[in-house]
């Protein structure tokens, strides 16, 4: 009776131990290397994080073995025998205690301290060598680059080797970007800046900056619809789909793209033109039901390769309208067909600078305006001397767009100037002694310049929004506030517009429509840049650029 | 079934409510005795963790496979946060308080609660919070900003739907409900106690739900008030700024109060797990718990400690880095007195008697799983880590070991250990066995597999992921599949046992020591018939002469 019953205890207490050893087999799996590993390993400080993690979970896969062996020897060796065994009645062991309480705690002050030494490596900001904003939204990012006028972006573009700064805010609800390749994550809070940094220094397949070898993977550059995937799942997705619906296919198809609904699937990614490689970045932090599709791309660059996508960002890749850049900046002076308001701003039908071979002095007039060689002095056209000052556009639009405004201008109303191209521009540029475009055709004013003016501006604001940025009742703050420091754009637009919401006191009148494009952008960047404020200054390229974009 | 066959305080007690179904019922909406009510809100949130499971497996369902194939991303988007509100709210803290309520006043010899009538109202507070909360799916639509609700999402620009103030008004209905049964806790066990019952004489259940209820008196009412100042901000969005940032509010300071209830919270839903184990091991073993003075200790410091770590949950909101390091270091200092626990009940096994009872296969299955549930915590807590593993299914993973294979192990163990001595009946041995095995290993199935999924970078909350992932979530999901699919096997076991099993005595495990041991299975109205008196426990550390437990 008792053999008997003991076997079957015995096999009872066999089994358990070989079922439960099933289950850690998942657990030892993990202490093989590289599977269970983290992906952050292309970036510094994501490497040190996945070394700490590396050490970490090691450290506890010991402690759980050890546990967990002590706990099936415990199983194993003290099972009933008999029915009336009694034990002895052990209270405790004041030693043993006292042992494995020291014991725990030194693992975990050494776990603490390998950590401590690790967050004040990777969180030290190392010397910035670019500032990237980045913005997110309900559902979607934005990223502005304060380096380079401004400049808007639906991807992260970054030069690869160099220590990039992320300036990190939201525009509406929490979000918090992602990009686990790189190790990058922090919180987008609206109303406040986050920041984060990293260098993407894995492999690209070119020759990278100086100092760095080269490095040919190819494999990087990865394809985006990743047909291969769809074979490697195929066992998923035979005939019988999981509900009845044949949806399955199309959803992979959809998302294997890897990119928001709302954009183009694409064969190929649109970065496939430049030496780059691509990581994936996300929002990790529930923002609404479009969280799960806040997909955006990371593109490391060379800086050669970089340098070429500024550049076809700001020349707009040739496709620029002359037309809706003369209506945006031309029209309101010299009108929409042309004939100019007489005396103060000239037409532009049947004048010499339109009809003539005298192309160069035309591109000088639109890039310099009054300050142009043959508009010093008096302009007389058909005996009306003009007066009106014409501002510069040579730091406002590049050259694709000075060519298209001017091949506008010389071939609409009866004008017949024949045709100039971007490369006039750009020797005519050259030429007068103007930095090409994207470094800003007049030298960059300094913040402090644009602040001192802003301050003075922002006088007129403080009656209703304070002296330090805190509003009357129901008048919005400016400290902290989300558009102001997440969206250049809309700000700028309110300003321009005005505003009025059915709570508020009074009307936002609009009080920027009189300003001039420097006044606008020294008191954004007041604002952006006070009580606590600590967003990017906004040249008066960008205001420009943007006016345009917001005009009613 | 005859109502008048009843045992114990399941009978009738009067001759209307023999006959009568309705005035029976009726008799124990109205009762006042800690018991009946234990049994309410075990029976209440047993059907609110069905909710919650059938919740879960929709998300599985979903997950199963790339692609939105079951449901839109606007139904998606509310599962996450109503599977957590009814797990948390409505399932695991509310069983504990009725296994408190059923055992704690017999454990401490007390004849009933301190305020019986409170506890009936503290009862039935929560089914009108549960219908406000789940009423949001048929109202209108159930809230999309998960069970945390931070603002600015969870404010009425970004979550206008009604469902959104039902769900707010319901958890603040929990709140109010959670914090009148601490006080009354708190109350009889510090008040109530028979003759040789002083504090370091308590069972370990006692001790953990007197911690617990300190836990819940201090932490909820942040909780409600928090919830309370969200609600003002959704009714009066031009009025109350304590969040939106538009005027001088910081929607940071909500993740402070939320979180400063929410990381005691999960203490509140582990330490009577831990007192429920701790009675086990003893029972099961036929030894005394190894270090009863340092449990109790061990407790204590894990519940002071546990205010002072809530901050790690917002490593990556953008707090300095100091406060992260020093958040850091206070929160892996609770590994400290959890890892003492730990080995405290390995000592209590070592050298026992073990019988594997199914109470005692759930409480060993506990140890061996809550363990990784502990140990990636401690991942967890390392904060530079913690950026990369934030808000991701590692962080799943974590918390359904610990609240899965920590707090729902523990009360299974909990609900054999002491169905005897509730129902007089036992349960089947060999469906119970099934339930544990079946549990156990789907359980690692569904879980363990996500913290792959979390390493290598699946945030979580995701409608639909990056085909990458698919084989890890087909795991999953299979795995979670089966576990509600072996809980139908508890349910039958219940039902069998409950109608037909066999009758027990005052100790069917034979090694039962606390005083519900000495008493009727089911106990009577009135539990004791005569005030009992405790036999004091030697507990001198490492005594081997200390006189047997109590008869």
């Amino acid at each position: 009776m008792i053999s008997k019953r003991s076997n079957r205890l015995t096999k009872a207490t066999l089994f358990m131990g070989v079922a439960l050893a099933a289950l850690l087999v998942p657990l030892i799996a993990m202490a093989i290397p590289g599977t269970g590993d983290m992906i952050s390993i292309h970036s510094p400080a994501g490497r040190e994080i996945s070394d700490l993690y590396n050490l970490i979970s090691k450290i506890c896969l010991v402690i759980l073995v050890i546990v967990e062996v002590v706990l099936f020897t415990a199983i194993f060796k003290f099972r009933r025998r008999s029915d009336d065994e009694m034990p002895a009645q052990i209270h405790g062991n004041l030693n043993i205690e006292i042992g494995w309480t020291v014991a725990a705690a030194i693992v975990q002050v050494y776990i603490g301290w390998v950590t401590i030494d690790v967050m004040s490596r990777t969180d030290k900001m190392p010397e910035t060598e670019m500032t990237v904003e980045a913005i997110a939204y309900q559902w979607g990012w934005q990223f502005r680059y304060p380096d380079h006028g401004g400049m808007l972006s639906d991807d992260l573009v970054v030069p690869a080797h160099k220590n990039i700064k992320l300036e990190i805010t939201s525009r509406d609800v929490i979000h918090s970007i992602f990009i686990p390749q790189l190790g990058v994550k922090m919180d987008a809070v609206p109303g406040r800046f986050n920041y984060w940094w990293f260098n993407a220094d894995g492999p690209v397949n070119q020759v990278l900056a100086d100092g760095y070898e080269r490095v040919d993977v190819t494999t990087e550059k990865r394809v985006t619809t990743r047909p291969e995937l769809k074979s490697k799942f195929q066992w998923l997705y035979g005939e019988n789909t999981f509900n009845g619906r044949d949806t399955k296919v199309k959803g992979l198809e959809d998302r294997v793209t890897y990119m928001a609904q709302s954009r183009k699937v694409e064969e190929v990614s649109p970065y496939a033109k430049y030496a780059a490689v691509e990581y994936d970045g996300m929002c990790t932090e529930i923002c609404g039901k479009g969280h799960w599709n806040m997909y955006f791309r990371t593109v490391a660059m060379t800086q050669s390769s970089f340098e070429e996508w500024v550049q076809d960002m700001q020349s707009g890749s040739g496709e620029v309208s002359g037309e809706a850049v003369y209506s945006a900046k031309c029209s309101s002076c010299h009108g929409a067909d042309g004939a100019g308001s007489p005396p103060t701003f000239p037409p532009l039908i049947g004048t010499e600078w339109m009809n003539e071979d005298k192309k160069n002095e035309h591109i000088e007039v639109v890039l310099m305006g009054s300050k142009a060689s043959t508009l010093l002095g008096d302009t007389t056209i058909a005996g009306v001397t003009y007066t009106g000052v014409m501002q510069p556009w040579g730091e406002v639009l590049n050259d694709a767009e000075v060519a298209a405004v001017v091949n506008h201008e010389r071939n609409s109303w009866g004008n017949s100037g024949g045709e100039v191209d971007e490369k006039m521009v750009a020797d005519a540029r050259k030429a007068l002694g103007l930095p090409p475009f994207p470094a800003g055709g007049a030298a960059p004013v300094p913040d402090s310049e644009l602040m001192a003016e802003g301050e003075n501006l922002y006088a007129a604001c403080a009656s209703c929004h304070g002296n330090d940025g805190k509003g009357l009742t129901r008048v919005p703050n400016l400290a902290g506030n989300t558009t102001l420091l997440s969206d250049v754009k809309a700000t700028i637009g309110i300003l321009v517009n005005g505003q009025d919401k059915p709570n508020w006191p009074g009307k936002k009148t609009a009080i920027g429509a009189s300003l001039t494009d420097r006044q606008l952008s020294a008191l954004l960047t007041y604002m952006r840049k006070s009580w606590g404020n600590d967003a990017s200054a906004v040249t008066p390229s960008e205001v420009s650029r943007l006016r345009d974009e917001v005009k009613q | 079934m005859n109502l008048a066959n009843l045992p114990g305080f399941l009978a009738p007690l009067g001759k209307d409510s023999e006959k009568s179904l309705l005035t029976y019922l009726l008799e124990w909406a109205y009762t006042t005795d800690a018991k009946r009510i234990g049994v309410m809100y075990i029976l209440f949130a047993a059907v609110c963790g069905v909710i919650g499971m059938i919740l879960s497996i929709m998300i599985r369902a979903e997950l199963a496979t790339p692609g939105l194939d079951l449901m839109t991303d606007d139904l998606y988007m509310t599962l996450p946060g109503m599977h957590a509100s009814a797990m948390i709210f409505f399932f695991i803290i509310p069983m504990y308080a009725g296994f408190a309520n059923l055992i704690m006043p017999i454990q401490c010899g007390a004849p009933d609660m301190a305020f019986p009538r409170l506890n009936n109202a503290a009862f039935w507070l929560l089914p009108p919070a549960a219908i406000f909360a789940f009423s949001s799916y048929i109202v209108s639509t159930a809230p999309q900003f998960g069970w945390t609700a931070y603002p600015p999402l969870s404010n009425s620009v970004y979550s206008p739907q009604l469902g959104a103030d039902l769900w707010l008004v319901g958890l603040i209905i929990v709140g109010t409900s959670s914090t009148m049964g601490a006080v009354n806790f708190l109350s009889t066990a510090f008040n109530m106690r028979c003759k040789g019952m002083t504090l370091f004489q308590l069972p370990l259940f006692t001790w953990a739900v007197i911690v617990m209820s300190f836990l819940v008196l201090a932490s909820t009412p942040v909780l409600t008030s928090a919830l309370i100042m969200l609600n003002l901000e959704r009714l009066f969005p031009e009025t109350f700024y304590f969040f939106a940032p538009e005027g001088g509010g910081d929607p940071i300071l909500y993740q402070h109060l939320f979180w400063f209830y929410s990381h005691p919270a999960v203490y509140i839903m582990i330490l009577p797990g831990f007192g429920m184990v701790s009675e086990i091991f003893q029972t099961f073993s036929r030894k005394p718990i190894f270090g009863y003075h340092v449990m109790v200790w061990s407790m204590v410091g894990i519940a002071v400690l546990g205010f002072i770590v809530w901050a790690h949950h917002m490593f990556t909101s953008g707090i300095g880095l100091y406060v992260r390091m020093a958040f850091m270091f206070l929160t892996m200092l609770i590994a400290v007195p959890t890892g003492i626990k730990i080995f405290s009940w390995l000592g209590t096994l070592w050298g026992g008697s073990l019988s594997f009872k199914t109470p005692m296969l759930f409480a060993l299955g506990f140890l061996a799983m809550f363990t990784i549930g502990g140990l990636s915590g401690v991942v967890l807590a390392s904060a530079a880590v913690d950026t990369q593993l934030h808000d991701t299914y590692y962080v799943v993973a974590h918390i359904h070991y610990v609240l899965v294979a920590g707090s729902v192990m523990t009360l299974f163990a909990g609900w054999y250990y002491w169905w005897p001595k509730a129902t007089g009946r036992m349960y089947n041995e060999r469906l119970g066995q099934i339930h544990f095995w079946g549990t156990t290993v789907f359980l690692n199935v569904t879980f363990f597999v996500q913290h792959y999924l979390g390493v290598q970078g699946m945030p979580r909350r995701y409608a639909d992921y990056d085909p990458d992932f698919a084989l890890g979530n087909l795991i999953s999901s299979y795995g979670s599949f089966a576990l509600a699919a072996v809980q139908i096997v508890f349910f039958i076991n219940m039902f069998i046992s409950f109608r037909s099993g066999e009758r027990v005595g005052d100790n069917p495990w034979k090694d039962g020591t606390s005083l519900e041991w000495t008493i009727a299975s089911p106990p009577d109205h009135h539990q004791f018939h005569h005030p009992p008196e405790w036999i004091p426990v030697e507990r001198h550390h490492g005594d081997h002469h200390a006189p047997a437990a109590a008869e």
